[in-house]
């Protein structure tokens, strides 16, 4: 979503307060209606169908109005129509600043200017990241660093199954390549087969981003993080694999997952490694790629 | 009531499988954290039906299906698998394994396929 990122960077700069920026989040949030619930209160889909496409959704790694096409419950026209209707998340984020007396949209494009300059973005990254697509959003990120095409896959898939289980607005940093990584806790798996590599979630000091996970597939709340967080993490990532390993399998990469591990103490990993930082309600996930 | 052993490394799998099986009025007899350990309590057990996963520790599903139809040829095994895994749900189901349900598991699904591994 715009907001999260445009405000993260209006709160850096104290333009806006962390109490506002949530409001204001929560504001854009409330008002953007899920896409399966505008297809059933528009009459366009039964609840049924809804829920079925929902569910697809978490296994296929494909958008709600794709699938709702492909099974022949909406057409492209009518996905068109409920996305409009969804909203603009830009012009919902800018009109709450506005509403909150805080900025005109004068000072938001000359913040939004100093935004991209910061950061490097062109004027097409900025769309991009107006569009409030995850996918889109991300790829201005993956765009940036200079990675294989195949980790950026396994990073933008990633991303979307956060989306779908934990956080519909998470929010992706860019990529770092290190050769030396340290984290609190961190749940993994390997891949092996045609291109091996191993992938991490970790964090540091509450681990809340890790907890966030685990609530998310276990639907218990956790105030610290112990083994079965970690095991959540890790059962997380195997499912998230598993989807990745189909789409490389049918562009003829054969990779296999191993057990899952889970690092409860401090551990150091040494080695070439991309970290991408995901923020999942505000908190720090960090995405190691050991390749 | 129709009785189940789990075997899964996964703490969390377990947990949400055993939720979907207890409701749907089944009996969690055992649970296994690897495929040695589920083959020494399906034979301690003998449960009517076994849930396995693949990819674990110290003996994988693949290996652990088919010890148990060793010494079981009757055993009902139904794997567990995220998606991905393709080419060895295949060995499984020419190993003998009844069926096999995917990961994120689908409610009214998995418990159709359970219902009608038991059968």
């Amino acid at each position: 979503m715009f907001g999260i990122y445009f405000g993260e960077f209006l709160k850096s700069k104290g333009i806006i307060s962390d109490v506002q920026y949530k409001d204001i989040i929560d504001k854009c949030q409330n008002s953007r209606v899920k896409l399966g619930l505008l297809a059933t209160e528009s009459g366009l889909m039964s609840a049924e169908q809804a829920e079925e496409v929902n569910t697809l959704q978490k296994q296929l790694d494909k958008r709600f109005g794709d699938i709702a096409v492909e099974k022949g419950y909406l057409t492209d026209g009518q996905v068109s129509f409920l996305l409009k209707q969804q909203g603009d998340g830009y012009l919902l984020f800018v009109q709450s600043l506005d509403e909150a007396g805080i900025m005109k949209m004068d000072d938001v494009q000359r913040e939004l200017n100093s935004y991209a300059a910061e950061n490097g973005f062109t004027e097409d990254d900025i769309e991009e990241i107006k569009s409030s697509d995850v996918d889109r959003e991300v790829k201005v990120f993956l765009n940036k660093a200079d990675i294989e095409d195949f980790y950026k896959e396994y990073i933008a898939l990633t991303a979307r199954f956060i989306v779908r289980f934990v956080d519909p607005n998470v929010r992706i940093g860019f990529v770092k390549k290190v050769n030396s990584y340290e984290a609190d806790f961190m749940s993994k798996q390997g891949f092996e087969g045609d291109k091996p590599f191993t992938v991490s979630f970790a964090a540091n000091g509450d681990g809340k981003a890790l907890r966030l996970v685990a609530e998310s597939l276990l639907k218990e709340p956790f105030d610290t993080v112990d083994l079965d967080v970690l095991d959540a993490n890790c059962e997380f990532i195997n499912m998230n694999n598993g989807l990745f390993a189909t789409d490389q399998h049918e562009s003829g990469i054969s990779i296999d997952m191993l057990p899952p591990e889970m690092k409860e103490t401090k551990e150091k990993i040494e080695g070439n490694m991309l970290v991408v930082p995901m923020y999942i309600k505000g908190n720090l996930l960090e995405l190691v790629i050991e390749i | 009531m129709a009785k189940i052993l789990m075997v899964d490394d996964s703490r969390t799998s377990r947990k949400i499988l055993k939720d979907i099986l207890v409701d749907a009025g089944f009996e969690i007899v055992g649970e296994a954290g690897n495929g040695e350990e589920g083959y020494q309590m399906y034979s301690e057990l003998k449960p009517d039906l076994v849930t396995m996963d693949i990819t674990m520790p110290v003996l994988d599903g693949i290996s652990a299906l088919k010890k148990i139809k060793e010494s079981y040829p009757d055993a009902r095994v139904v794997m567990v698998t995220a998606a991905g895994q393709k080419s060895k749900l295949i060995e499984a189901i020419q190993s003998g394994a009844v069926d096999f349900i995917s990961k994120p598991f689908d409610s009214e699904k998995l418990v159709d396929i359970i219902r009608k591994a038991i059968v």
